[in-house]
């Protein structure tokens, strides 16, 4: 059996753990930059606020209703995150942390019944509610696919929903296709055409038609319907993309201050690289104009371009160079800059043989460099160390004006006792 | 550059007191408060003071806890809290530090 557990309005139920004066009191959490709103909670819903509205546009409504916004503070949430995920750690073998606030737990070879699993999930939701104070629900199931359908209608049973073979079709013919993990409206509406209307219609069609509408992805799912696991617990936990993108704060208009930001979020995004053990081949940049708040006075002008590299590498400066290579042939002058995007793609898991025709020592230092490079940032945080070319600083930080202060990792910022 | 005798502490490096591992039985339950009044004085609790709490310790009656009044973070004896308080957790340590006069 495979759980999945999933924070409730995740961002928000962290910013309201440690401040009592918010209780059943509508709040809201920005993204990056403070563009739009990216997590509320169910206060925040009922003030008519929702999901991807441009904070602009609803300011107003925000500050009439008293909704309470903050910008992302991912030190909080990565902090109170690593305490939630510590906890599953004590229940099951093996976990996938599939995102800052979704974790799977794999009970493989555990022969429990569903009266056991369905304790386990409600000891995990009071636990974690008492323990870490964020609200979790908990869905099971014999694959993930399955697991997170259930945790999808876990609301509808307080909290805690294990699958059950016997009712597990009549639960699935009133599931709308597009609440399938992986299936989506785009997909869903595609399959109303071939006439399969519900989940269950796409657990029992045919495993050539799956394949030929949805893709081989497409035809995991419906495996996964039908409680075959498909999706290892290695299928998903690899990104073979990754991205690190920005909106700055204001218009970057010459290619010195775009080369610094690409340069660091490039770094970032090698980073991540690292961090899931893989290495990558290609690397896209893309640069754009557009934003929410614009005037549209100016012309807009966005471009991107992509570099291979020599060979698969998770080396900083290699991709850092490759990247830089590319901007000025797409940097056009007379824009005012406000997205950058770097993609690392061809991702790979990171061989540790070597190539024949790499001198062995170099590789080795790269890699040695790189570990030592991680291990500084592991212990003194982001950006502690970085390439010198990324370091000055030119004005188009995160813009963060409602930022909450960092209540579990900082002790000059721990909550007040009156 | 190594030369000579091995130092007579090897093996022995890194034994240092570890505050974290002495105060902290729950990590991932264990938060840090600041006390910002006078009222607790008289529990030998001053203004100033760090205060741990470890949300996963099992309370009884007469356990000291921070709860939650009126949008505040507060102290009491749970004995002493009405049914429907939200108690945040036990407190588990008091740090004082002594300033010079």
């Amino acid at each position: 059996m495979i759980l999945h557990a999933d924070g409730n309005s995740f961002y928000a139920s962290c910013e309201q753990i440690y401040r009592p004066d918010l209780r059943n009191k509508p709040v809201a959490v920005l993204s990056n930059n403070d563009g739009i709103i990216v997590a509320l909670n169910k206060e925040a819903k009922a003030c008519g606020i929702k999901r991807g509205d441009p904070y602009f546009k609803v300011k107003d409504i925000c500050d009439y209703k008293g909704v309470t916004i903050f910008s992302s503070n991912y030190t909080l949430y990565a902090d109170i995150s690593r305490r939630i995920t510590s906890i599953y750690m004590e229940y099951a073998p093996d976990i996938e942390y599939y995102s800052i606030d979704e974790s799977f737990l794999f009970f493989d070879k555990c022969n429990w019944s569903i009266k056991d699993y369905e304790d386990i999930g409600w000891e995990l939701k009071e636990r974690i509610y008492k323990e870490v104070g964020i609200p979790i629900c908990v869905g099971a199931g014999p694959t993930k696919t399955l697991a997170k359908l259930y945790n999808k209608k876990a609301k509808e049973h307080g909290g805690v929903f294990v699958y059950n073979p016997d009712q597990v079709d009549s639960l699935l013919a009133e599931t709308d296709c597009s609440t399938i993990w992986g299936i989506g409206p785009a997909r869903a509406q595609k399959l109303l055409l071939h006439g399969i209307k519900n989940a269950l219609m796409l657990k029992h069609m045919p495993l050539c038609d799956a394949k030929r509408l949805l893709t081989s992805q497409g035809f995991e799912t419906v495996m996964e319907l039908n409680g075959k696991r498909c999706m290892d617990k290695i299928t998903r936990q690899k990104k073979d993309i990754i991205t690190s993108s920005r909106q700055f704060s204001k218009k970057v208009y010459d290619l010195a201050t775009l080369e610094c930001a690409l340069v660091e979020y490039t770094e970032l995004a090698v980073e991540k690289l690292r961090k899931q053990n893989s290495e990558c081949k290609m690397v896209q940049i893309c640069i754009s104009t557009c934003n929410y708040y614009s005037d549209n006075l100016d012309e807009q002008y966005s471009n991107a371009a992509f570099a291979e590299l020599p060979r698969l590498t998770s080396y900083t400066p290699d991709i850092v160079n490759a990247a830089r290579l590319i901007l000025p042939y797409i940097y056009r002058q007379g824009y005012g800059y406000k997205v950058i995007m770097v993609s690392l793609l061809d991702i790979m898991p990171a061989q540790y043989q070597g190539w024949l025709w790499i001198d062995p020592k170099e590789d080795i230092k790269k890699r040695k460099l790189m570990e030592a490079v991680d291990n500084i940032t592991n212990t003194y945080g982001r950006r502690s160390i970085t390439l010198a070319k990324s370091w000055t600083k030119t004005g188009w930080e995160m813009k963060r004006d409602f930022l909450s202060p960092n209540f579990t990792t900082d002790i000059n910022c721990v909550p007040a006792v009156l | 550059m190594i030369t000579g005798f091995p130092s007579p502490a090897q093996g022995y490096e890194g034994k240092q007191i570890d505050f974290n591992s002495y105060m902290i039985k729950h990590p991932s339950a264990t938060v840090v408060m600041r006390i910002e009044s006078s009222h607790y004085t008289h529990m030998g609790i001053y203004n100033g003071d760090l205060i741990v709490i470890d949300r996963a310790k099992k309370l009884n009656q007469n356990s000291l806890v921070v709860y939650e009044s009126d949008g505040h973070f507060v102290l009491g004896r749970v004995y002493n809290i009405k049914g429907e308080t939200i108690i945040t957790g036990a407190i588990t340590h008091v740090i004082h530090t002594v300033k010079d006069i």
